[in-house]
């Protein structure tokens, strides 16, 4: 019982425990740098000292702790009897576990807000797919059932569910107000709960105590939530009335749990396949986002483009097409967005292994907060951001580890994203660093960099990134030294070393053979197109189910994503172009109007 | 009638002034948000003579015209000294390219005269008004009209 | 030591529990009190409000590091917090 032991024997343990862990990151890094031959020793120390972890969690009932060391130290284990091999991939779950681990013990007594869900996923992952049935069995199956709520889950062994279940019992979740169910109905909690149980099994209970609140808070008649894991053998309809209950007290959980009988499999074997399955749906859910995204493009592109006459009916139905366009820009909002710590943990890794081969001690503590971001912001932010804290580190000359802090500040439309040394009070080299080519990466996601110096605060970097931005994904082609992205939506295929035998010309249009069709050639610049038999490669273009092939200089094969910015009043005549954008390198690129090219089609 | 309204203004002024051609022209300091001679302009393709083309200054893409053309007049031949004048027009940034960037100037409004129908071949219509220096006429450019397209009657 | 017995000896119910809370927050917010322990001698009922001056006084002692035990609780109340899973916050001792 946590009561047992008193605060001085917890503190032993978190601070024990933070310097393992910081040791077990050393040495997951130093595991996985040895490649093949891995030295046993090493991956039997980070074994005993995750044993150690999680038996003081268990003692001092850290249930987030205990639970997730446990998962940690099975995957070791399976890496120690030589049934995984510490890859990459393994270790990088691995240490996202141990990153959990330090955020627990950082904020011990008040972890509520923060899961193990995802990184237990994770881990339950490996060891499912390793281990075979016999052993599998004493690895605790427990199914989470959340509470309406949000704020509480029930979380039940497999076994008791299945049983309750195969008694033809239906599970329900009670919402109760012990002030206006009991004490405002003259009853007593006694006979409450005597009560509820002459109708069914209590599986489990639970007090919603911070709604109680504390002596200071808690005033008289206000409410205390309680909520009833209910198994019986009666329907809703008939628990209502015989508990007396409104429509909105219960709620039945059988759907979520139905698969624990039908259909008879075997437990792991089902985390396994529903590991894959939840894999198979992120891939397939992130193609669906950028089709999506795709598809909001073209239709931006087409109403950028829509002529805008004076005439009522036309203007009024662009009014629609625009509020549809708003609407669906506001969904497609949410849908890019993620939590800018599940993607920016991979510079506090990259910062550690830079670490660790510099053989330095650095680190990186990201306090990102609740902050949610565009996914495709973030991917490109961490390459700048770990190459800008790597100089950041650079100058520091003292041999006392550099702890740098990254923080997030949001400000309408904008993520302030700062770094700072942790402690300041270091020698630094100079008052500035040098990051040309990290602000031209920034520079092409609309974001810009700051850098200011204070005597007590050293060196401080901000990064400010907007995020109402118009993001094209298109593959970048060069034609006659300019540059141009063409959308992806509109790219079919593209072409290198042609056959000049497949070129066949027309008075003075040009078509390619490809896929059974001559498609015809479009003639992107106003000279002559025979100029364009010397291009040896070609990129398929579609728009509007027409097809035609562009000529170009140089293809880019692998897809970008482009940050629109809006041409100035002296261009927007221009009818080739639609927007333009930057480049890493700080080049500005074109995007095409693709209704122009498509009309040119002699 | 328009050149009178705009040359009725009070006050003092500070005049950047600068060469486009032989005309010496002048600017409302405040007006200007910055001078660069970064000439690493890209060129828009399909687009008129008197856009140079588009610069990334700093993270935003800047539209570059050359105001000699964009006056009538030849265009400007690429020299040491061509500078961009980056002012906020309409709420977007945009870069005049000019010839040579001179002293800045200052003046009263109210010693501001009519311009000329004709300035060094350029149109009087581009100008606020003149304004005399010592032994140089420094006509001023109003901005608007000269960003303003031809097309639209 | 800043441990404390108390002992209400009457039935924690609704008409009583303002003036035990009051006493209870005069002992941590005045004498400092962080460890309090309620002895439940003589206590046959505890009503709902009662059970949410437990659970506020157990609210007030974390914030504090503090710990709440309840000590001779009879075999119903006892019974009672159990089912209500109230041990999982707090000690419970039968007695």
């Amino acid at each position: 019982m946590n009561n047992l032991i008193d605060r001085e024997t917890k503190d032993i343990y978190i601070e024990e425990t933070n310097q393992s862990l910081d040791d077990i990151e050393n040495q997951l890094i130093t595991l996985e740098n040895m490649g093949a031959d891995i030295d046993m020793a090493v991956a039997k120390k980070i074994f005993h000292a995750m044993h150690i972890i999680r038996n003081g969690a268990s003692l001092l009932s850290l249930t987030k702790i205990k639970d997730l060391s446990q998962k940690i130290e099975n995957v070791l284990g399976l890496i120690c009897s030589n049934r995984l091999s510490p890859n990459p991939e393994v270790i990088n779950i691995l240490l996202q576990g141990i990153d959990r681990l330090n955020q627990l013990t950082d904020q011990v007594d008040n972890n509520e807000d923060l899961n193990i869900d995802e990184q237990s996923v994770l881990l339950t992952g490996l060891t499912s797919a390793v281990l075979p049935d016999d052993i599998k069995q004493s690895v605790t199956e427990v199914r989470d059932i959340p509470v309406p709520n949000g704020k509480h889950i029930f979380k039940i062994s497999e076994f008791n569910l299945i049983q309750v279940l195969e008694q033809g019992k239906n599970i329900y979740i009670l919402m109760y107000d012990l002030i206006k169910d009991v004490q405002e109905k003259n009853n007593t909690p006694l006979n409450f709960v005597r009560f509820v149980q002459r109708h069914g099994e209590m599986i489990d209970s639970v007090f919603d105590i911070k709604s109680i609140g504390t002596l200071e808070e808690q005033e008289f008649g206000s409410e205390m939530p309680y909520f009833v894991l209910l198994a019986s053998t009666l329907s809703c309809e008939q628990l209502i009335k015989e508990l007396d209950l409104q429509p909105y007290q219960i709620k039945p959980v059988n759907n979520v749990i139905a698969d624990l009988i039908h259909p008879k499999t075997d437990p792991h074997q089902k985390e396994l396949s529903s590991t894959s399955i939840a894999k198979n749906r992120m891939t397939e859910n992130k193609r669906r986002l950028e089709k999506l995204n795709a598809l909001f493009c073209e239709l931006k592109f087409s109403m950028d483009k829509m002529p805008c006459r004076l005439d009522n009916t036309s203007s009024l139905s662009k009014a629609r097409l625009q509020t549809v366009l708003l609407n669906l820009h506001d969904l497609l909002y949410q849908e890019n967005n993620v939590l800018a710590s599940k993607v920016l943990w991979k510079i506090g890794r990259n910062i550690r292994d830079y670490a660790y081969q510099s053989n330095i001690k650095a680190t990186i503590d990201l306090q990102c907060g609740y902050i949610m971001m565009d996914n495709r912001i973030l991917c490109r932010l961490i390459d700048p951001l770990t190459a800008i804290t790597i100089k950041m580190v650079r100058l520091v000359q003292d041999i006392e580890p550099v702890q740098l802090c990254l923080s997030m500040g949001k400000n309408e439309d904008t993520i302030a994203l700062t770094i700072s040394y942790a402690n300041p009070h270091m020698i630094i080299k100079k008052t500035h660093i040098d990051c040309h080519d990290e602000e031209k990466k920034l520079h092409a996601l609309s974001a810009d960099l700051k850098q200011t110096f204070e005597s007590d605060k050293g060196l401080t970097v901000e990064i400010r990134v907007p995020q109402k931005v118009f993001i094209v994904s298109g593959y970048r082609v060069k034609i006659d030294n300019y540059c141009y992205i063409f959308p992806k939506f509109n790219v079919k295929d593209h072409l290198a070393n042609l056959n000049p035998l497949k070129w066949s010309e027309n008075d003075s249009s040009f078509s390619f053979y490809h896929e059974d069709h001559f498609i015809p050639i479009v003639n992107i610049s106003n000279s002559d197109i025979s100029y364009y038999k010397n291009k040896n490669k070609l990129i398929v273009c579609e728009v509007g189910g027409q097809r035609f092939g562009v000529a170009v200089d140089e293809l880019e094969t692998k897809e970008l994503d482009a940050f629109c910015q809006s041409l100035g009043k002296q261009l927007a005549e221009n009818p080739l172009i639609i927007y333009h954008c930057l480049l890493d390198n700080g080049q500005i690129a074109f995007i095409p109007d693709m209704d122009y090219l498509v009309n040119r089609i002699s | 009638m328009v050149s009178t309204q705009k040359a009725e203004k009070d006050g003092k002024v500070d005049l950047a002034t600068f060469y486009v051609g032989e005309a010496l022209c002048g600017m409302d300091i405040l007006k200007i948000q910055e001078i660069n001679k970064n000439m690493e302009i890209t060129s828009v393709p399909n687009s008129p003579d008197y856009v140079v083309g588009v610069l990334n200054m700093r993270g935003r893409i800047v539209t570059i015209i050359d105001v000699c053309q964009k006056l009538g007049l030849l265009k400007s031949q690429s020299t040491d000294t061509q500078r961009n004048i980056i002012i906020n027009s309409q709420n977007e940034y945009i870069g005049l390219l000019v010839d040579k960037v001179a002293e800045v100037v200052k003046a009263e409004w109210r010693k501001v005269t009519p311009p000329p129908s004709n300035v060094r071949g350029v149109q009087g219509k581009y100008f606020e008004g003149v304004y005399k220096k010592e032994n140089a006429l420094i006509a001023i450019l109003d901005v608007e009209e000269v960003l303003k397209d031809e097309n639209v009657s | 030591m800043s441990k404390k017995v108390i002992r209400p000896g009457q039935d924690i119910v609704a008409s009583m529990v303002p003036e035990f809370k009051k006493s209870l927050q005069e002992l941590i917010g005045e004498e400092g009190i962080t460890e309090i322990d309620i002895d439940l001698t003589g206590v046959e009922m505890v009503d709902s409000v009662g059970l949410g001056a437990f659970i506020a006084t157990h609210n007030t002692l974390s914030q504090k590091n503090g710990k709440l035990t309840v000590i001779h609780a009879s075999d119903d109340i006892y019974s009672l917090f159990k089912t209500m899973r109230l041990d999982q916050h707090f000690e419970i001792q039968q007695g």
